[in-house]
This record gives structure tokens, sequence and C-alpha cells, in this order.
């Protein structure tokens, strides 16, 4: 059964991963880069714990939207990166579009004054 | 007291998950290499920001924060496919569907042994190694029924008397799988050397030797078989037995208030 692209009765989830999704557009990246770019572009509003990211990046991973990548670094040791796969980037585009027609509906009801 | 180095500091705290990691292998591993790795590249990049290397490896250890919630997370996505149908369920479906799924596995052991068993042949067939696997089977069934009587029926729930030969009617299904196994080397080894007096013959030795090997393996596995039920039915009730006596000495906080029944007969 395909997933809902924005749940809305699990709203952080689905905002969660879009955004580790939206992220992942420009190129592989590192959880803890994921995490800190959130931070960093969401200005302060969507600070990530480790604790929430790697349940999502592990969850994306297995339903093939985004894929691991294992590199040995030398002295550094393993590093783990991750990586849109196709059906990630049409995932991340379609769910785009849900969330603007979402926040459209919700802004217009809470934009209606009486 | 000394402060731990930094390295430490990171060892210590992966440790701590590691031990409240429940995940299988390989990938209790490969998550605790990229949390180990990311720890790192998150400190050094608090510390390109221009933070002592104290405090930036305690802000990227903070920014960690596996919290139990976070932790089942990552156990949920990967608990194997069967792991998390069953952690849908609730706990007494899980124990209706354990019930049922034994109670098939018996019935059709039984259905599928019991015509075979009580036409004889299969008896004949296993030859003179059949007499240990037998016996065997009888005192694994007679060791095992006397611990459920005690268990069951007398509930002499004293430590020793819980604990007492609970295990031997495992350990004996597992020397009637072996004799089984040393009975169908017996078998083909007879065949070898009667083969060699009369080579002519050698296809009737060896047809001998397969059908009374699988009446020995038969005849041993399904012993076996009732041998480790009655040890599982057995253990189970030893640990609801001493779940119950640890629940009465050391109540949970939360529980506090609930007196614990006794367990199920």
């Amino acid at each position: 059964m395909p997933r809902p692209l924005v749940e809305v009765s699990n709203l952080t989830r689905s905002c969660n991963e879009a955004l580790i999704l939206a992220l992942l557009r420009v190129g592989p990246k590192h959880g803890y880069q994921l995490a800190f770019e959130s931070e960093q572009r969401g200005g302060g509003h969507f600070a990530f714990k480790h604790g929430t990211l790697y349940p999502i990046l592990h969850k994306l991973e297995q339903e093939g939207l985004i894929e691991g990548i294992w590199s040995d670094e030398g002295p550094r040791g393993k590093r783990k990166s991750y990586a849109l796969t196709e059906r990630g980037r049409l995932y991340a585009r379609q769910q785009r579009d849900s969330w603007r027609a979402l926040l459209g509906h919700f802004l217009g009801i809470i934009g209606e004054e009486a | 007291m000394d402060r731990p180095s930094q390295s430490e500091r990171l060892q210590d705290a992966l440790r701590e998950i590691e031990e409240r990691l429940a995940i299988p292998q390989p990938a209790r591993t490969r998550v605790l290499l990229e949390l180990h790795a990311d720890l790192e590249d998150l400190s050094r990049l608090y510390r390109e920001q221009g933070l002592p290397a104290d405090v930036a490896e305690k802000r990227a250890l903070e920014s960690l924060d596996l919290s139990p919630a976070a932790l089942a997370g990552l156990a949920a996505v990967h608990a194997n496919p069967v792991r998390r149908v069953l952690d849908r369920l609730s706990a007494q479906a899980r124990g209706r569907i354990e019930r049922a799924a034994l109670a098939v596995v018996m019935l059709s052991a039984v259905g599928l042994v019991l015509p075979l068993v009580t036409s004889g042949k299969i008896f004949r067939a296993a030859g003179p190694f059949l007499w240990p696997t037998l016996a065997l089977c009888l005192l694994a069934l007679a060791v095992g029924l006397i611990k459920l009587y005690q268990l069951y029926v007398v509930q002499d729930h004293t430590p020793r008397r819980v604990q007492g030969q609970l295990h031997t009617p495992l350990a004996l299904a597992a020397v009637q799988v072996g004799c089984g196994f040393a009975g169908m080397y017996g078998h083909f080894f007879l065949a070898y050397l009667r083969s060699r007096s009369a080579p002519d013959e050698s296809t009737v030795h060896l047809t001998r030797a397969l059908l009374g090997s699988a009446g020995l393996l038969t005849i041993a596995l399904l012993g076996a078989l009732i041998s480790a039920l009655i040890w599982f039915l057995a253990a189970n009730k030893a640990a609801a037995i001493e779940r119950h006596e640890a629940a009465l000495r050391f109540p949970r906080r939360d529980a506090s208030r609930t007196v614990p029944t006794a367990p199920r007969q």
C-alpha cells in the first residue's frame, strides 16, 4: 500500500521526513550534517535531536527512498552518508506539492477573519 | 576526581547506548559505527565554529539524546518482519497465537507419526539401535512428567525444587538426536560390512540401511520433540513462578499499588 505523502495525524513525522528529503536534494549528506543544516536553515525551529533523526533515516533507507553509502576515510574510519534515490526524488517532489496544498488550506482557514 | 578525556567520554556514551540498544547484529554494530562517526564529525564542526574542544564534544553528545522512545524507534525499524508483526499484536493475542502454533505443531507431529508407530513397521525397521534411543526417550518422558507433576499438581515452588532437573529433558532430547545419528552411522557401517562379504546383495543392504536409518531417525526426532515440548512447558512454568516471586520481593515503583496475582495454572 503506498504511503500517504503527508499524514495530518502525524505532522511531526511527515515534517521531519520532508525536511530530510529536501536537504538531500542537493547531494549526499551525513546524518549529523542533516541535523545541523536543518537547525541552521530553519532558524532553530527544526532542531533535530539525533535520537529523532536516525530512526527516520533508517526507515527511509529501508523504504528505498534514500540510500545509505558507507565510505572508508582512512584514519578517520568509516563514515555513512545518505543520498536520494530516484524513487525518493520523485516522492520528495510529490510530498512538497502535498505540503503546499495542505498549508494553503490551513492558511485559508486560519487567515479568515470573522 | 579526574575528568574523562574526550575519547573516553565518547566511548562511555557509546557503551551506554550499546547496552540499551535492542537491535540484532549486524545492524547493531552498523548503527554504533554511524553514531560514533557522526559524533566525532559534529564535535569537529563545533570546534571549527570556535568552541573549545571540551565544550564541542559535550554539545555533540547533548545533541545525540537517544531517549528510550528514540531507541525503541530504532529497534522497531531494525526488527525482523516477523517481530514487527508480533509487536503490533497485543500480549494477549500473541499468547493465543503462540499456544495455537504449539498445538498445531504437536497435533501435526502426532498425526503424521502415529500411523507409522501403531503399525509397528517403523520399530522393526529401526533395528537394534532402536532400544537405546527408546530408553533415552522414556527416561526424558519420566523426568519431564515428574517435573510437570511437581510444578503444576503438587505446586512445590521452593527454589531448589523449581530449578532441579528442569533442563534434563532438553539435554536428553539432544542425546536422543545424537543417538539417532549414531545409529544411522551404524546402519550404514553394517551395510558396508555385509556388502563386502556379499557384493551382489549390496543394493539390498543399502536399501535396508536407508530404511533402518529413516525409521530410527524418525523415532529419535519424535522423542526429542516430545521431550523438548515437555521441557518448554516446565521451563515456562518455572519462569512464571520466578517472575511472581520477584514481583513479590521487588515490586516496581509504578506498580507498587498492584498486588501481584498468582501465576496462571
